[in-house]
């Protein structure tokens, strides 16, 4: 096994993970993609419903969540959304199509539809030692302790909300084109981490060609389109984590040499180029904020939702304490030690802990991806019907704009939404101990000592699922 | 103007809009911060003053005893438990209490800018109120009305205390309120009776149930002056019907007050309410160490479950207004012959008490909830069971629990921020599919681990044989 290379194994044993289809060869698709107007007609629509999703939110107060456009839209219809569907499914398309970063883009370029490469603003360069996904991690980290506050009432959605604008718009006057997105917004780093898993990538169709093209206008822009945004490579694209897919490579490849692939899910989970304990930390933290969320807002526990929400100032502080603990020291720990373990029977003393720790690492990226869709069916099946309300009074004024404003909220088929989740804990499970043993081949030359060195990591992946099975329905 | 000044400049604006956009929503905002914490009451002293003894002239609503006994100001708050809301709020309302060993003497006091002792068909009157929980003992999670107990409410109306004291009839004609809704359920008087007091003598037990008691035994008197409203309530400290009256003893029990502006359209439910407060009743000859006792026991309020069930037993057995309103919603499938589980079930923003429910399968269970602040719902995943329990309204259901597995119940009524999860979970044992899901996983386990054994048996095997050739 780890003598093969990526392009020769399978998912599950059944699927190539080689398996392409380039979506380009459909006519309209790449009619669509080589567009100038394309995604930004999208991102345009996109920043009306944002709009009306920050008006309700500055007008909505502290009123119920249940009943707020912008609450609703954002954490239930979005969110679900991201998790369930646009990040396992599309990579990163949502970055395609968010306006959050838009308003400092436009400043930068002042054009929204047209080309100039001669950007405005300041143009630093984002300081090296931050060129990772630390301060995402900790920021998205951050965000999850006013998850209590979020989540549930419109003004603090619109202080998140807008608060990313804000500061998307001041980062992107100060440094270089997407900084703000690569490094810094709280909602890319878990895309990027996810999209790994994603069943769709854009890659280039014939690298020969690429090499042979010294001007390489996919990093420098030319009058078709501007020089990658994310500040990437994209004729030698080989995971989608920091791809924002904003489809400048499709118009400034002079050659049409850029593919929007269909795939099987996670073959980027086998990229040995450009890991990192900060990406590896990440996997631990979505892990950890996945229990929180279900603890907190799934489950029976009234005390936890009062630490939460901010009751009292001394548990909202304890929740941040334990929250923060849990994920950045137990979970990361009890990893350690079982990379130590698989390292010790493995018997490879030249592979070093830390490459152990990080390469056995994404092998819980199938696993956190399954909790979080799990998690958003129970987001979805019992609060979707209030979306039918919000779209009809946007702004809690009694309006009845669409007649449904009088929908009665009505749960669906939450009676099986525990069985949905096992399905999925088990799906993610069994992609997580395929890619678990890939990644241990990968780590040791040895396929003896891979299988050996396996079995520390199998013990892992078992008792996290059967934890999360518990925790969902046990 | 250089590239950095304009940077500064967009930066300045960006910060600037964004913050003036949350100043906005903040200063605009709607809905409120409160934390739903059940406050300790505040204390009201009722002191004993032997030698008083009002008939309630007009001099004495300002008699020099009230210069003398203690007040409280009350922070009033809207009435939102019930619609109508009220518009506007009273803010604040202070309040006195003294009694002189045989009658007991409350005051309120608060600003009304005009005194409307007038009804016709957009006029209405001001008035004030006071409620008294008949056991004074009773946990009193709600305002409105009582529920674990019955409540005695005295409920002064100014065009009731000029009819009665100065025998004039403000009343024009006879009018319909069409602009108070639900006027199609009410059911008019078509006589109105002849006044024996100021004060009406009402007997509740929840919303809805407001009943005006046959013998009306308090009396009050009100006056406006300088802006504002002095109204004193007189009644005897015991009476002969414990059934419908409440009878104070020394100690502590738990009072309410409401007020009413017809300024503002109050009538009914809208009007403004404060939390309850704690009577503290001096006794009439006190001894330190038997008055400590004695505050002491009435102080207590049992919150054991056997505590809560038994008012809970007491509610359904009041039949004086829980036939006439109705003491539960119910829901029961038809089966007969077999005695279900009863579970009661409390429920509070944002959680229910207990949290688990475990049962086995195929047990008919009886769920009887109690909201404890707001109304609040139930729906059963997996069964479709629902009901709902306002305060004073207890829920009731009836299944039998033929599913297997882990189910959660979520509040179907919005109750909150938190209110999407508000959930508690029903265990139906033997939790089947989870049993299942840990079966799939064990076997999925032990299937790679053969697989790895097996492999490397293989090649220790091979590796044998080669050494033996």
């Amino acid at each position: 096994m780890p003598e093969q290379n990526n392009q020769q194994q399978k998912l599950l044993g059944l699927i190539p993970l080689n398996w392409r289809f380039d979506l380009t060869s459909v006519p309209g698709v790449r009619w669509l993609l080589k567009r100038r107007w394309f995604p930004m007609i999208a991102i345009l629509i996109n920043m009306l419903v944002f709009m009306i999703i920050l008006t309700s939110g500055i007008m909505g107060g502290f009123s119920s969540g249940n009943y707020s456009f912008g609450v609703m839209i954002v954490w239930i219809l979005w969110w679900v959304m991201l998790m369930m569907f646009l990040v396992p499914v599309l990579s990163r398309t949502w970055c395609m199509i968010c306006p959050l970063p838009s308003f400092g883009e436009w400043l930068q370029r002042l054009r929204i539809f047209g080309v100039n490469n001669k950007l405005r603003g300041l143009n630093l360069k984002w300081p090296r030692r931050l060129r990772n996904m630390w301060v995402m991690n900790f920021l998205f980290l951050g965000t999850t302790f006013f998850s209590g506050f979020f989540t549930v009432k419109p003004l603090a959605t619109f202080f998140l909300l807008g608060g990313i604008i804000a500061l998307g718009i001041v980062l992107s006057l100060i440094f270089e084109k997407r900084s703000f997105c690569l490094y810094v917004c709280p909602v890319s780093g878990f895309q990027g981490l996810y999209a790994n898993m994603a069943m769709t990538e854009i890659r280039v169709k014939d690298p020969n060609i690429c090499a042979k093209h010294k001007n390489k206008t996919c990093e420098t822009g030319n009058k078709n389109g501007y020089g990658c945004p994310w500040l990437l490579q994209p004729h030698s694209f080989e995971r989608n984590t920091y791809c924002g897919m904003c489809l400048e490579c499709f118009k400034t490849c002079p050659f049409d040499n850029m593919a929007f692939n269909l795939r099987p899910p996670g073959p980027d989970l086998l990229v040995n180029k450009g890991r990192g304990l900060d990406e590896a930390f990440k996997g631990f933290i979505m892990l950890g904020i996945a229990v929180m969320f279900y603890v907190a807002m799934m489950g029976p526990w009234g005390g936890i939702k009062e630490w939460v929400r901010g009751a009292t100032l001394r548990g909202w502080l304890s929740f941040v304490g334990v929250h923060t603990v849990f994920c950045l020291v137990l979970i990361p720990g009890i990893f350690l030690v079982t990379a130590w373990l698989s390292k010790l029977a493995s018997g490879q003393k030249e592979v070093s802990l830390k490459t152990v720790f990080v390469n056995l690492s994404y092998c819980i990226i199938p696993l956190g991806l399954a909790a979080w869709i799990a998690f958003s069916f129970g987001f979805l099946l019992p609060n979707a019907s209030y979306i039918l309300h919000i779209i009809s009074d946007p702004f809690s004024r009694g309006w009845n704009l669409v007649g449904t404003a009088n929908f009665p909220w009505t749960p669906v088929a939450t009676g099986w939404l525990i069985p949905l989740q096992f399905i999925t804990l088990l799906v993610g499970y069994l992609v997580s101990a395929d890619f678990g043993y890939k990644l241990v081949c990968q780590t040791y030359a040895d396929p003896a000592a891979a299988k050996r060195g396996f079995i520390p990591l199998l013990v892992f992946l078992t008792l996290v699922i059967i934890s999360f099975g518990w925790l969902y329905g046990g | 103007m250089s590239n950095k000044v304009i940077v500064a400049i967009l930066i300045l604006l960006t910060l600037g809009v964004f913050g003036g956009l949350v100043y906005y929503g903040w200063t605009h905002r709607y809905g409120s911060t409160e934390t739903y914490q059940l406050q300790e009451p505040r204390l009201l002293a009722v002191s004993y003053q032997p030698e008083e003894e009002l008939t309630l002239k007009p001099e004495d609503i300002f008699a020099e005893i009230w210069q003398n006994v203690p007040s409280i100001g009350l922070m009033l708050m809207h009435q939102v438990t019930e619609l109508p809301w009220p518009r506007e709020i009273t803010p604040v309302v202070k309040v006195q209490a003294f009694h002189n060993g045989k009658d007991i003497y409350f005051k309120m006091t608060w600003q009304d800018d005009h005194a409307d002792a007038t009804v016709s068909l957009d006029e209405f009157t001001d008035g004030c109120a006071v409620a008294v929980p008949m056991d004074a003992n009773a946990p009193v999670p709600s305002i409105m009305m009582g529920f674990s107990s019955p409540v005695n409410i005295w409920h002064w109306q100014a065009d009731n205390d000029l009819q009665y004291w100065h025998n004039k009839r403000n009343e024009s004609i006879a009018y319909t309120d069409h602009l108070y809704p639900f006027e199609d359920e009410e059911v008019l008087p078509i006589t109105t009776p002849e006044l024996n007091s100021a004060v009406a003598d009402l007997l509740a037990q929840r919303a809805g149930s407001l009943t005006l008691k046959e013998t009306q035994i308090v009396q009050g008197r009100g006056q406006w002056r300088d802006g504002s409203w002095s109204v004193v309530f007189k009644r005897s400290l015991t009476t002969n019907d414990p059934q419908r009256d409440c009878q104070f003893g020394w100690g502590r029990r738990s009072a309410s007050f409401a007020v009413w502006d017809g300024d503002q359209n109050d009538r009914g439910a809208r009007k403004s309410i404060s939390e309850w407060v704690n009577l503290q009743i001096e006794a009439p000859h006190p001894k330190s160490s038997a008055h400590k006792e004695t505050s002491h026991s009435i102080i207590r309020v049992d919150k054991t479950p056997a505590a809560d069930a038994s008012y809970t037993n007491r509610l359904f057995s009041l039949s004086l207004v829980s036939s006439a309103h109705g003491a539960s919603v119910e829901t029961e499938p038809a089966q007969s012959g077999v005695q279900p589980r009863v579970i009661n079930l409390q429920a509070k923003r944002f959680q229910y008490i207990p949290h688990q429910i475990t049962v086995q399968k195929g047990e008919l269970v009886t769920i009887i909830m109690e909201s404890l602040d707001v109304t609040h719902g139930f729906y059963l995943d997996g069964y479709g069971v629902t009901m709902k329990a306002r305060p004073g309204v207890v829920g009731k259901v009836t299944f039998v629990a033929d599913k297997t597995g882990r189910f959660s119940f979520r509040c179907s009524e919005t109750c909150g921020e938190f209110h999407p999860y508000m959930i508690g979970f029903l265990k139906v044992t033997p939790n089947s599919r989870f049993h299942l899901f840990v079966a799939a996983v064990c076997v999925v386990f032990v299937i790679a681990l053969g697989i790895l054994l097996r492999g490397a048996r293989r090649k220790k095997g091979a590796e044998e044989n080669a050494g033996t050739e």
